[in-house]
């Protein structure tokens, strides 16, 4: 009898999207998303120098292979929004020495537990932690400022849909290009806007949301300062 | 033998079948009937209280027609409203949102309707309005202005009921600090889908002749907006 297509070993079938490490042929079920924008973050634990790979499925959508570089110490994330589906993810790597951390950020997502996010109180946020807040029903700006030149990424989750279903926003900052919607140039897969700059102000007014931030940068970047303030 | 076969109905009250317009919170699949509806203009306010990404959706169906799709918006703290004349018809409402945590909650508003306590609404005397609190009071049957007023830049949504019925309608919403601008009569723009006028400012005026008449005034505001105040005056 022939092998199953994955030899799936399924290390949470009920998976919230806590942080989760997933061994080779592991792999954890979300059995429903959310209806809207999800960031799922991962990241190779590996000591060695093997590249890992995810394999990602919800419904009988085609497989979505996803590369995890080695040795790299920050988490690369994968911005989606899988509409109520179920979400497998499951460690395919190679070499069996290759745990891969996975976690999903997003409101209500176990987890990253967010920190408030209050109009006119700037927040620190480390690796890995989020602040979510609601906004005064008034134009807003949202500064993300880091005082160091290492390279950040934060995600952004609020405000309506968009055509596509997205309702988030990726944005790095320090980063090798300016690029953001048009007419600048356009931002790297994944991203909403970049800046070689280390802050970057998005402005919106959504009504009174819920907006939530999580900072995705590396481990040896500095932490990143936000602050919402209505205008 | 086979299971016995999952289906689920548009308008199907699962929950309450004969629901006031009283506040309720609804999960899918349930819904909720109102067996009569009022016979001139309703406001139908909801919201998504989930607290994950969910972006919700509800059928709502009346009479035999054909059922109207309302996508709710995930995260968002403000009511959305729908202000209709459903004539005396019944009124249903399923929750059909894909994901299982998206609680929507649901209220109607208008003169008389349970779950809401109208503060007086005085001629000449302003009054200050919370996000979702109504108020209510008699006109003159004179010139009337009802003044709606914030003084901050949070938009403002007020839903006015009373008067007769233009083209089936006897409801005004109106928005102030909104970013369309100045729109409605008077304007030259074209207030946008649902509202009456909005106001690029923090004041809207409106004058009216209704004669002795009741005036229902709701605050659908989103609610981390600051108080409005209303001010009836007899011109």
């Amino acid at each position: 009898m022939s092998e199953p297509i994955f030899a799936y070993i399924a290390a949470d079938s009920a998976w919230n999207g806590a942080p989760t490490v997933l061994g080779q042929s592991q792999g954890v079920t979300m059995p429903q998303t959310p209806n809207g924008s999800l960031v799922l973050g991962y990241f190779n634990r590996s000591t060695q120098n093997n590249a890992g790979r995810l394999m990602v499925t919800s419904g009988g959508s085609v497989p979505l292979p996803l590369n995890v570089p080695a040795l790299a110490r920050a988490i690369s994330i994968y911005l989606n929004n899988w509409g109520a589906n179920n979400l497998n993810v499951t460690n395919v790597s190679v070499n069996t020495d290759t745990p891969i951390m996975v976690e999903a950020f997003g409101p209500g997502i176990p987890g990253a537990q967010p920190m408030p996010l209050a109009a006119g109180t700037p927040v620190q946020l480390a690796l890995g932690q989020a602040a979510q807040g609601t906004t005064p029903p008034s134009w807003i700006l949202l500064s993300l400022t880091s005082n160091s030149a290492t390279s950040e990424t934060l995600a952004v989750i609020g405000g309506p849909q968009d055509a596509t279903g997205n309702n988030a926003y990726v944005i790095g900052l320090n980063a090798d290009a300016d690029t953001g919607p048009p007419p600048q140039n356009p931002p790297p897969p994944g991203y909403y806007a970049t800046r070689t700059g280390n802050t970057y102000s998005l402005q919106f007014n959504w009504s009174a949301v819920s907006i939530y931030v999580a900072n995705l940068s590396s481990q040896t970047a500095k932490p990143v300062t936000v602050l919402l303030q209505s205008l | 033998m086979s299971s016995k076969p999952k289906f689920q109905v548009l308008g199907a009250a699962l929950s309450t079948t004969t629901w006031d317009g009283s506040p309720v919170t609804i999960s899918p699949p349930d819904g909720v009937t109102m067996p009569q509806t009022t016979n001139g203009s309703m406001v139908l306010a909801y919201q998504n209280n989930a607290t994950m990404n969910n972006n919700g959706k509800l059928a709502l169906t009346s009479g035999g027609s054909q059922p109207i799709f309302l996508s709710v918006q995930a995260l968002l703290m403000q009511p959305s409203i729908l202000v209709q004349n459903w004539g005396a018809n019944n009124l249903n409402i399923t929750n059909i949102s894909p994901a299982a945590a998206t609680p929507i909650w649901l209220e109607a508003f208008g003169p008389g309707l349970p779950g809401q306590k109208p503060v007086p609404l005085p001629i000449g005397t302003p009054i200050k309005l919370s996000p979702t609190a109504v108020a209510q009071g008699n006109s003159s049957p004179n010139w009337m202005q009802l003044i709606l007023t914030s003084n901050t830049s949070n938009l403002t949504v007020l839903s006015i009921i009373g008067g007769p019925e233009i083209s089936g309608s006897n409801a005004y919403v109106i928005a102030l600090n909104s970013s369309f601008g100045n729109t409605g009569p008077g304007t030259g723009n074209p207030a946008p889908q649902g509202y009456y006028a909005t106001a690029g400012g923090n004041s809207y005026s409106l004058e009216f002749n209704w004669s002795s008449s009741a005036v229902y005034v709701a605050n659908m505001s989103p609610s981390t907006a600051a108080q409005a105040t209303v001010q009836m005056i007899s011109l």
